[in-house]
């Protein structure tokens, strides 16, 4: 909130006049002792309502006067001098503030270099703090990434083992006789999984796709991607196969191969 | 101040305005001497604990008055002396006798606080004199906070141009 703000909320009057509760006059005196204008404002809303009790003013009864300075317990006080005259106490009283100017002024002094280095010893820790917090992030992300490709492999290794899969290698044909790649089909699930392998990047707009081959004729088994992050792709599942093969095609793929565009070929 | 002459100058130069708060509030004459020795009392016990980061000196004295004062209108003690209905004649004495001769231009200030509604008189004497807290005086007189906060605002801005 802006001081200005502030001071014509009115608050401070309420202050002045006691009508907060606590709550508010702990707000209100932090607010005072951070912001010199507010406490400027107090200060000169306190001289006012001064001068208004100060027109109430009324003598009390001469007699209250010895009755109440007797009962004041002065021997809490170390030392006292018993004939003080007014010249020396001004003297004493000068001195005694001029002191305690400089003794404040030191403290003032001690607590702001204290505070200085406190200040500064906390950027320090805090810039620490958080270039840990960075590479805690930074390494939790490849703890996150290493558990995923542990499942990953679990997943793949528990397929490669599993005896009804069957592995049928798919060799490059002509238009890239140097590809491989790998389908994993599981005969009693019908499950099938794809390794693409090192098939060649699909270029813009175009996208591979796996076929089985069954009776002669080509069946759609899936389009998959080249990320080579996902390991094995489950595609389409395919009840019966003696040949798999992968041709590209246009993206989300085509309903008969485009025999000129195939990439690799394998029998079961 | 913490020395018996210190203490004296002390009482002569606030003891008036103390008690003259003290009597505004408590309004009997017996109870205000009271109060008014426990304060000073007081004044002395607590000056250490007097910050000038938060008010003036006299501010911080008057508050203490005050609060006493309005402590003792809520005790048992008083609410019993008010029933017996003697407390008029108590006023009527010290009216007559002490006030205003003291403060050479209090007539002056009388006429000046004509200036202030009576809603605004009203809300500094709820919360200076009586000690109600802003939402108390909401919910016992039924004004809105806000309302009650306007007041409180201009009432003592009137009281400063009143003082300036």
């Amino acid at each position: 909130m802006k001081v200005e703000e502030y001071i014509a909320s009115g608050i401070l009057e309420s202050y002045v006049l006691g009508g907060l509760n606590p709550i508010e006059i702990q707000e209100v005196e932090r607010m005072i002792a951070e912001y010199p204008e507010i406490k400027k404002e107090l200060l000169s809303l306190q001289g006012t309502l001064e001068s208004y009790a100060e027109s109430f003013a009324m003598k009390p009864r001469a007699e209250l006067k010895n009755k109440i300075l007797s009962s004041i317990p002065y021997q809490t006080l170390v030392v006292e001098e018993p004939k003080v005259n007014r010249i020396h106490y001004y003297k004493y009283a000068t001195a005694a503030s001029v002191a305690l100017m400089i003794i404040c002024g030191g403290l003032a002094a001690l607590y702001w270099s204290k505070w200085q280095s406190a200040e500064q010893r906390l950027t320090v820790l805090e810039q620490e703090s958080s270039s840990y917090a960075n590479q805690i992030n930074k390494t939790n992300f490849k703890i996150d990434q290493l558990a995923e490709n542990l499942s990953l492999a679990k997943e793949n290794l528990k397929l490669v083992k599993d005896t009804s899969v069957v592995k049928v290698i798919m060799k490059g044909v002509g238009v890239s006789p140097s590809s491989l790649s790998m389908v994993f089909w599981n005969k009693s699930t019908n499950e099938v999984f794809i390794d693409p392998g090192n098939l060649p990047e699909a270029p813009q707009g175009m996208q591979y796709q796996l076929w089985a081959i069954a009776d002669g004729q080509p069946l759609d088994a899936g389009v998959f991607e080249m990320d080579l992050n996902q390991g094995l792709q489950k595609v389409n599942s395919i009840k019966s196969a003696e040949a798999y093969a992968v041709t590209l095609e246009k993206i989300g793929g085509s309903k008969v191969p485009t025999l000129s565009a195939m990439y690799v070929f394998g029998k079961v | 101040m913490k020395d018996k002459q210190g203490f004296e100058y002390f009482y002569d130069r606030y003891s008036s305005a103390v008690f003259g708060i003290i009597f505004k509030i408590v309004k009997i004459e017996e109870l205000s001497e009271e109060v008014l020795q426990d304060a000073f009392l007081k004044f002395w016990d607590r000056i250490a604990d007097y910050n000038s980061e938060k008010g003036r000196l006299f501010t911080w004295m008057l508050n203490i008055a005050r609060n006493m004062a309005i402590d003792k209108v809520r005790s048992k003690e008083y609410k019993g002396i008010h029933k017996t209905d003697d407390i008029s004649n108590n006023v009527h004495l010290y009216d007559q006798g002490y006030a205003d001769k003291n403060s050479s231009d209090y007539i002056g200030v009388k006429e000046l606080l004509i200036h202030l509604s009576e809603d605004q008189k009203k809300v500094i004497d709820l919360m200076y004199f009586q000690g109600y807290s802003q939402s108390e005086i909401s919910e016992e007189f039924d004004i809105p906070l806000g309302t009650v906060k306007t007041r409180a605002k201009a009432a003592m801005q009137k009281l400063r141009e009143i003082f300036k």
